[in-house]
């Protein structure tokens, strides 16, 4: 009636709905995965509006006051969120610093290894790890590296050293994080690279070896630039997810002595959210790091792609 | 190959491999020290001079651990978990993956959207929090069950593979006259065993390695799962205990020492007999999720 040519707007409801009724099945098999996410994604985004108001529990969401912007006031205004923000951001540095080459190496370590069967055995030794939790994990370091009984610091002692209380010490905590993230990971983030690292093409090897490089330089001028789309794809996501601390690692291995240098954003969201239930800040805080990550993600995903089209050619 | 190895690619060799099994070592070494001690005497475990092997090993730490009763509750709620998880989380993913792979889905572009913003924007710790609370879930197994149900990562590779059967197959089998249950189940699953496998073991161990959950939605500690009462035993003591004057006084958490390690062994021997077999499936997952993801 209006636009001609068009269809009215009522009429491309009604051959939807007509959709809906001809694959009503199809559709049913979807309902309850909509039912989970609308209640445990969707609801609890709605929940994120607390961080705006004064959350009383008795009293609900709805019916809790309004209370603007005092809650990101007082999160920008506080010493403890600013700490933890600080170690975030230090504790992300160093394992994109240190833990990210790790899987690399060990995967070119790993590709020059011809015995199969060594090879095999060596890749599932390190992914045991991986395979358990940090509440496990943590346990075995802890006690690895216990100041009285623990290997490390018995050889400390026979060298005739002080005993060194690692996981309690502020200078020692950041640096043990790091270690034993890529203790825990470093077989696992082979996998992607030894992918990689088989796909490159054998050939090259053979035109490298017949120019005379060595293994040395044919790792620097074949191995690598293979393997770079890969490399600068993982470092990218890394990057991307900086500001997501690692809560399990850092929840089961720190104590109250090294708050100073081990206290996160996650873990501090935990501390006064849950246990020390002020919901309407904690929520806040949450807010403000998840719309950072959001940010870092969406932008890293866009450089990817950006990069995987200009990788291809 | 061309020509034979020269000698600095044989020393090289030599080196790859010395550091590799060195590398090794020191991955089971920390384990091998728990292991150690958890079959030590008291006395022994708590000695500050170094021994690889218990000079009289006991079961003394594992009969002391066998004897609480956290542990076997533990144990009991984590197969509980685990059953329940692999039931619901695998029925809601692969019904969910099947309609999105669906061409017949209407609106299937906006349904994957917003599926798919879920794995980007949360509502964060607390909120969840709030609202498993408010539906009255707390002290119960559906709280570890139900709130991730669905981990988009797994749906979308699910369904990247049903995507991938081919569509005749699907066609022919409608005409047959089979409704979609039918066609999921005697067409979809059976060719993509594979990925239902690896979905089966991301949740089976997914679940089982969980602790944070129960800490936050359980009270009741008859209802704690494995991990959780493992980290009351061997993590929250410990933090407890972690002041400095506790440095260097032996003798102290004698036996202590021994019962942790007892505790770590007996709680992760299930996963560590079992992961050597079912790797493959996790690495194949990762890969794909790699390629496509």
């Amino acid at each position: 009636m209006i636009a001609v040519g068009r269809e009215k707007p009522s009429g491309r409801l009604k051959t939807n709905l007509m959709e809906y009724k001809k694959n009503w099945p199809i559709f049913l098999m979807l309902v309850p995965g909509l039912v989970y996410f609308i209640v445990f994604h969707y609801i609890p985004l709605y929940g994120v509006t607390i961080a705006f108001k004064d959350y009383k529990l008795l009293e609900g969401i709805l019916g809790s006051d309004w209370a603007g912007l005092k809650y990101f006031k007082m999160t920008f205004a506080s010493n403890d969120f600013w700490n933890s923000f600080k170690n975030t951001m230090i504790i992300s540095a160093m394992k994109l610093v240190f833990s990210f080459p790790a899987p690399i190496i060990l995967a070119l370590m790993l590709n020059e290894v011809r015995n199969l069967r060594f090879k095999k055995v060596v890749q599932t030794i390190s992914y045991l790890p991986h395979f358990l939790s940090w509440v496990v994990f943590g346990g075995v370091i802890i006690s690895f590296l216990s100041p009285s009984t623990g290997f490390v610091n018995l050889i400390i002692k026979a060298l005739g050293f002080e005993p060194i209380y690692f996981v309690a010490d502020n200078n020692w905590f950041r640096p043990i994080l790091v270690i034993t993230s890529i203790w825990k990971e470093i077989g696992w983030g082979t996998i992607v690279y030894l992918a990689a690292l088989n796909g490159v093409d054998m050939q090259l090897y053979d035109a490298a070896t017949v120019d005379g490089a060595g293994k040395w330089k044919q790792m620097w001028v074949v191995t690598l630039p293979s393997i770079m789309p890969a490399i600068v794809i993982m470092f990218i996501f890394q990057v991307g997810s900086i500001v997501n601390d690692d809560f399990d690692q850092i929840f089961n291995m720190y104590n109250p002595a090294v708050y100073k240098t081990g206290e996160v954003i996650s873990t501090y969201i935990y501390k006064i959210g849950i246990e020390g239930m002020q919901y309407s800040l904690s929520t806040a805080i949450g807010l403000f790091k998840n719309v950072i990550a959001l940010i870092l993600i969406v932008g890293t995903n866009y450089l990817c792609r950006a990069f995987d089209e200009y990788a291809l050619w | 190959m061309v020509g034979k190895k020269t000698a600095g690619e044989k020393i090289f060799t030599v080196i790859n491999y010395a550091i590799l099994i060195f590398l090794s070592f020191m991955m089971l070494f920390p384990f091998w020290e728990v292991i150690k001690t958890s079959f030590s005497t008291a006395s022994e475990a708590s000695s500050l001079h170094y021994y690889f092997w218990p000079k009289k090993p006991t079961w003394e730490a594992y009969q002391q651990v066998f004897g609480n009763n956290m542990i076997w509750s533990g144990y009991q709620n984590t197969l509980i978990r685990v059953v329940w998880a692999l039931l619901i989380q695998m029925t809601l993913t692969i019904f969910t993956a099947y309609a999105l792979a669906n061409k017949k889905l209407p609106n299937k572009k906006f349904w994957t959207i917003f599926v798919m913003i879920t794995k980007f924007v949360s509502g964060g710790t607390v909120p969840l929090y709030l609202l498993v609370k408010s539906l009255g879930l707390f002290d119960n197994v559906m709280s570890l069950v139900l709130p991730m149900a669905i981990n988009v990562f797994y749906l979308m590779i699910v369904r990247n593979f049903f995507m991938a059967v081919p569509d005749e197959l699907e066609e022919a089998a409608c005409i047959d006259g089979a409704g979609v249950i039918r066609v999921l189940v005697s067409i979809m699953l059976p060719l993509s065993m594979p990925i239902i496998m690896t979905l089966a073991m991301w949740i089976l161990v997914g679940n089982w390695n969980q602790w944070f959950d129960c800490l936050m939605y359980i009270q009741t500690p008859s209802k704690f799962v494995l991990q959780t009462v493992l980290r009351k035993i061997i993590i929250e003591s410990s933090q407890q205990t972690m002041d400095i004057s506790a440095v260097v006084i032996p003798g102290q958490s004698s036996s202590t020492e021994a019962i942790k390690g007892a505790t770590i062994i007996v709680s992760s021997i299930p996963i560590m007999c079992i992961y050597p077999f079912i790797q493959k499936y996790f690495v194949k997952g990762m890969l794909v999720g790699a390629v496509k993801g």
